[in-house]
């Protein structure tokens, strides 16, 4: 494997991007310096909340995931052996928390202090790592419960914006949005800031603004022949703006990811790469080898176009706010993670997604940690004409299975296509 | 004629083979987790049944569910997907967390895609761990959901007094379950851990006057017995569902007083008001006392075991499948360092299997070097 066949094809804007957050997160550090608040949440707790209050934030898994992709991985997992914890389970989950164990040099200059920790309460062993991560940060931990609905709507992805407030669980609503402000207030009893309504509403409607602009990205991906960018593009491409959903640069930064990608469209950019097969990618990237997408389509003109990431910033995120913000954002946040890793919700979805990416088949990467429901999604999938290869791997830990022999899975899979 | 002990003992060591459903189709209710009240259940008409997961080899379970799901998840989808419970036909699957959610989840799915498979009616019983004002009134709602579940599938509506009358019969069960315990860990202790995981056990296949009759007649059958001696330990990690890892610990020399995981025995309820206000302000918070979420809580509830037994070791086995205790495993050992409790942790045990025999001989060894005067009782 050379440096340049791993180096994935680049986006100006994610160069851009990457400039931004490095600057950020240089402020941010500076700012934990001065004492100010620094919070680590997970990705479906309400962080427009924290938005609203200027509380800068590090979703726990993005930070995982920019560790990963800097090869930190290996000393991270190795610096919790060293402390008696786990290294060879959820390590996603735990990265994060062994960056702090490390200590050193990080990703970006390391993580700043975290001073607020918020999570959900009854994540497997998410929670518990995360009461671990606090403690050892010396911070506070505010945790959501995390309800469930056992009739979930049907095609939610065309229809939760708007009618959230039937399709989904009232209890579950009132729950979180009643969690919502309690967690409001204990931001405010930890950083002496109050939640500002306004400022809320304008961090709400920009992420709806955000989330219409990715939308317009993945429509655009999936419909568009030759694809003009793969996930190794496309997620970071997502993430970042995400992370800074809410905001105007945020949603500016998806918007110029969206104009360049219509560049490449309207200027046939791609059109030079052979496409010859089209492929879902189910389940988190390999971050520390996202350059296997772009030699997967040098070597099998495959690529790579859906990822999660992009479709469930298009299809997951947008409420139409009825008046009451809080229960708003509990209708955004509450079924996120079912809407990716349980069945019924991520099944469904899955196969109006393969349909409509033109995906001619689909890689679920199968993850111990991160369990999705795998037998349901090949089932349904390869019901509706859609082969599917799982790949039983860790999305930053190389060693439970090593990224040689998951390229010549790939490869084999591809060629019998 | 068997004593209890015997007669108890036997009817675990059966418990793979029962089938609940069988007893009485019409008003057999299978519930898995520890959170359905079986009073409540009764008092609706139905017989509730908690029950066994299978093991190993999940064939059925596998076409379905990730291995790495944690392996009584695993038990209980297989069997329910092999009919090995008979024919039940109700099912209350109580959500406490993820894995719990996901076998509701799959089941579902199951059922849906496949009517023909004749899987349960099933009811997610969901109780959100956080014990806030917000939580609490969700809880109360599940409550009154599960309520109108039973009603509807018993067909009779519980009222005070059918449910008095349950209520008072469960009264005495724990008031049995308690002397049970005694027996265990109090000063001059007749029943092993080994035992004691049977009696405890024996509910899941005994009908319950036949039950509550045998744990009544198990103190006199033991008085004359000999007294358990060695260490006393406490084991903490994995639920194990059998008793493979006492028998490696008696075997070794060691008594076990108690374990941590959780169990409907040690729910400690009030008795009080209508059948929705004793759910929602008696079963639920003991259920969420029983179950301690976060880390301070089960180092705690496990420290009071320690004193409350007074054990001398404590022996954390994590089982492959389960591997969300080993995050507590540091902090546990720290906390019984610091009070001068002895440890042993081990993972990777298999779940229904023999106890290896590299852990046996850690067993031995650590157990050696105590003494019975470290055991405070």
């Amino acid at each position: 494997m050379t440096e340049s066949s791993t180096r994935p094809r680049g986006l100006a804007c994610t160069r851009d991007f990457g400039r931004y957050q490095r600057e950020w997160f240089a402020d941010v550090q500076q700012r934990a310096a001065d004492g100010e608040p620094v919070a680590v949440v997970d990705v479906d707790v309400p962080h427009e909340v924290l938005v609203a209050m200027d509380i800068p934030y590090v979703v726990a898994p993005w930070w995982a995931s920019v560790c990963a992709s800097k090869q930190t991985g290996p000393r991270y997992l190795q610096a919790l052996a060293d402390r008696g914890y786990p290294h060879d389970h959820a390590q996603y989950a735990a990265l994060g928390f062994a960056s702090s164990l490390a200590g050193g040099e990080g990703p970006w200059g390391g993580l700043p202090r975290p001073s607020l920790f918020i999570t959900h309460g009854t994540v497997g062993p998410e929670y518990r790592i995360t009461e671990l991560w606090a403690e050892e940060c010396q911070a506070p931990l505010f945790a959501f419960d995390r309800c469930y609905d056992p009739t979930p709507p049907r095609n939610w992805w065309s229809r939760i914006s708007t009618d959230w407030d039937e399709s989904l669980s009232s209890t579950g609503l009132d729950l979180m949005a009643a969690q919502i402000g309690e967690m409001a207030q204990w931001l405010t009893a930890h950083t002496g800031r109050r939640l500002d309504p306004q400022r809320l509403g304008e961090a709400m409607d920009l992420m709806n603004e955000q989330t219409t602009i990715l939308g317009a990205v993945r429509d655009l991906v999936d419909s568009a022949s030759p694809a003009p960018a793969d996930i190794s593009e496309t997620i970071p491409a997502t993430m970042i703006p995400q992370w800074h959903g809410g905001t105007r640069w945020g949603r500016d930064a998806a918007a110029a990811l969206l104009a360049e990608l219509r560049d490449r469209v309207d200027s046939g950019a791609g059109e030079s790469v052979a496409e010859r097969v089209r492929l879902m990618w189910i389940g988190n990237p390999l971050w520390y080898d996202l350059g296997l997408y772009g030699r997967l389509r040098a070597s099998h003109g495959a690529a790579v176009t859906w990822s999660m990431y992009l479709a469930i910033a298009a299809d997951g995120y947008h409420r139409q706010d009825h008046g009451r913000p809080f229960r708003t954002l509990a209708a955004r946040h509450m079924p996120h993670r079912d809407l990716l890793s349980l069945p019924p919700w991520n099944v469904e979805w899955l196969v109006d997604q393969a349909r409509r990416s033109n995906a001619r088949a689909a890689v679920n990467m199968v993850s111990a940690s991160i369990p999705r429901g795998p037998r349901f999604i090949k089932a349904a999938l390869e019901a509706a004409g859609i082969p599917v290869l799982e790949i039983n791997a860790d999305a930053v830990d190389p060693t439970v299975t090593g990224p040689e022999h998951i390229e010549q899975q790939l490869g084999r899979f591809i060629e019998s296509l | 004629m068997p004593d209890a002990l015997t007669t108890l003992t036997t009817a675990y060591a059966a418990r793979d083979a029962f089938r609940p459903g069988d007893t009485d189709p019409r008003r057999a209710v299978g519930y898995v987790g520890i959170g359905l009240p079986e009073d409540l259940v009764r008092a609706a008409g139905l017989k509730p049944w908690p029950l066994v997961p299978g093991y190993a080899p999940f064939s059925a379970a596998d076409e379905y569910q990730e291995s790495s799901a944690e392996p009584w998840i695993r038990g209980w989808l297989d069997r329910l997907l092999r009919h090995d419970y008979g024919d039940l036909r109700h099912l209350v699957v109580v959500v406490q967390g993820e894995s719990s959610r996901r076998l509701h989840a799959y089941l579902a799915r199951v059922a849906e895609t496949e009517p023909g498979r004749g899987l349960p009616q099933l009811h997610a019983f969901e109780i959100v761990p956080s014990g806030g004002e917000a939580a609490a009134a969700y809880n109360r709602q599940q409550a009154r959901a599960l309520l109108d579940r039973l009603e509807r599938w018993g067909g009779l509506r519980v009222d005070d007094t059918g449910f008095g009358a349950q209520r008072e019969r469960s009264r005495r069960l724990r008031s049995l379950w308690r002397r049970v315990a005694e027996l265990r860990h109090g000063a001059s202790p007749r029943l092993t851990g080994r035992a004691a995981v049977a009696v405890l056990g024996a509910r899941a296949v005994l009908e319950p006057d036949i039950y509550a009759r045998l744990l009544a007649d198990l103190p006199a059958g033991l008085v004359d017995g000999p007294l358990v001696t060695g260490p006393r330990c406490v084991l903490t990690g994995s639920r194990l569902d059998d008793d493979g890892l006492h028998a490696a610990v008696e075997a070794a020399g060691g008594h076990v007083v108690d374990e941590t995981w959780e169990r409907e025995a040690d729910l400690d309820l009030r008795n009080m008001g209508s059948p929705l206000e004793w759910l929602s302000d008696s079963w639920l918070p003991a259920v969420l006392r029983a179950t301690p979420h976060p880390l301070a809580a089960r180092i705690s509830a496990l420290t009071t075991a320690v004193s409350d037994t007074g054990a001398a070791l404590v022996v954390g086995a994590t089982v492959r499948g389960d591997d969300a205790p080993r995050w507590d495993q540091p902090r546990l050992r720290d906390a019984l360092d610091g009070a001068g409790t002895a440890s042993l942790f081990v993972d990777g045990l298999g779940y229904r299997e023999p106890v290896p025999d590299d852990v046996r001989r850690l067993l031995a060894d650590r157990i050696a070097g105590l003494t019975l005067s470290d055991s405070r009782a």
